[in-house]
């Protein structure tokens, strides 16, 4: 395979053996693990994001701090939650919803290292990597 | 109250969105700032967290149904995060005003590609590692097809993510005309796909203006719930409710949102 390494990948190139390196059936059923593993991530990360929302709304109702506040950093937000406290439930539901998509690329990395794609692992590194400089960013 | 106001605002942005097939921050971020006084930074970092959410509620639904290309969409999203670092970086350092200008330039070109008659695609040659195929549900055949033009592909994802982190929009505007288009995917794909990027790169946006301080639970805990909401009657409500007739709404809203946009960049 002369495209391995990325450098002038022509997709569009007239070499149909491509498709033989990831055997139809093989490259479909592990396509098909890889929708699985980000189908569950999602599910997943909206739930708790919700879960996380909801469960500051009934606490700002019942007294224990309101919405009017400026969002917390993540330490922040762990040490009101553990008090009970509203705003620290609002800060880590909406970073869990954030995260969400975060968390659906790492998992794709594991899938795609479970399918031995050493070029898709690379490509998913890139997109985490640019990722984590914009919490560092973010944070800076 | 506003708290009401605003999940309102949000459920109606959401149907409009999900059944004309658009992200919310288009609108979301015009109305917040234009109806509730919402400084357009707070508006963007609330905005970006409703696209990752709408993003990841109908990705639920394209994933399972198989129209998603995941392996066009990490390739393309390399572009794309990029483009969203750079984006979100530069609306933290722009002024206020330059912003409204540029947004109010983006509504224009919505406005005109909306109007705009679609090309004809240009299939692409099949088989090769990005090629994808799904089950078309109206007629149950096998869809297979290729992927052209990956460097172009990549240099127009890499401005759609420019705009969504320095304007807190989606970007599928742009994603979904050059997948499809240029790059030569059935529509349906192109969408889903689209919708698989547009939650990461609003995830890389949203997570600078989160650090920032710039998403502030009482705009954003309405906003995404009243989105999540909406997004979920959008797709029953698409059967009783002309989309030709809702096309005109969202074109008279987007071109109305367009004129005070650029009012305010020139400080009216």
């Amino acid at each position: 395979m002369s495209d391995v390494g990325g450098q002038g990948d022509d997709v569009d190139g007239p070499h149909d053996e491509a498709s033989g390196r990831y055997g139809e059936a093989a490259g479909q059923a592990r396509a098909a693990a890889i929708d699985t593993v980000v189908h569950h991530t999602l599910v997943a990360g909206i739930a708790v994001g919700l879960a996380l929302l909801v469960a500051g709304l009934v606490l700002t109702v019942a007294g224990r701090g309101g919405l009017a506040v400026a969002s917390l950093k993540v330490p922040a937000a762990l040490r009101a939650a553990f008090h009970l406290r509203a705003p620290g439930f609002y800060s880590l539901g909406l970073f869990a919803l954030i995260l969400t998509p975060f968390v659906r690329v790492v998992g794709s990395i594991v899938a795609f290292v479970v399918a031995r794609d050493w070029r898709f692992v690379a490509v998913t590194s890139v997109v985490l990597a640019v990722m984590l400089v914009s919490i560092a960013v973010g944070a800076a | 109250m506003t708290f009401f106001v605003l999940v309102g605002i949000a459920v109606i942005v959401g149907v409009l969105g999900s059944m004309l097939g658009v992200g919310g921050g288009i609108l979301l971020v015009p109305l917040l700032t234009l109806f509730l006084d919402v400084p357009i930074k707070t508006a963007i970092g609330t905005s970006l967290v409703c696209v990752v959410v709408t993003s990841s509620a109908s990705q639920i639904v394209y994933v399972a149904r198989g129209f998603t290309n995941s392996r066009l969409g990490m390739t393309l999203e390399v572009a794309t995060t990029l483009g969203a670092l750079a984006g979100g970086i530069t609306a933290i350092l722009v002024s206020g005003r330059a912003i409204f200008g540029i947004f109010a330039a983006v509504l224009v070109y919505v406005l005109i590609s909306m109007e705009r008659k679609p090309a004809p695609p240009r299939p692409a040659a099949p088989g090769s590692a990005l090629a994808g195929s799904f089950t078309d549900p109206d007629t149950g055949d096998e869809v297979t097809y290729g992927v052209g033009h990956l460097p172009a592909g990549l240099a127009f994802s890499f401005v759609a993510g420019n705009v969504s982190g320095l304007l807190g929009v989606g970007g599928g505007v742009i994603k979904v005309p050059v997948m499809n288009l240029l790059m030569g995917m059935p529509l349906r794909a192109a969408i889903a796909t689209s919708n698989l990027m547009i939650g990461v790169t609003a995830a890389t946006g949203a997570l600078i203006f989160f650090g920032r301080g710039l998403v502030e639970p009482r705009y954003a805990v309405p906003t995404a719930l009243g989105i999540l909401v909406g997004a979920q009657l959008g797709p029953r409500l698409s059967g009783k409710v002309s989309t030709g007739v809702l096309r005109r709404v969202f074109e008279v809203l987007i071109a109305v949102l367009a004129v005070q946009m650029a009012l305010k960049a020139f400080g009216v």
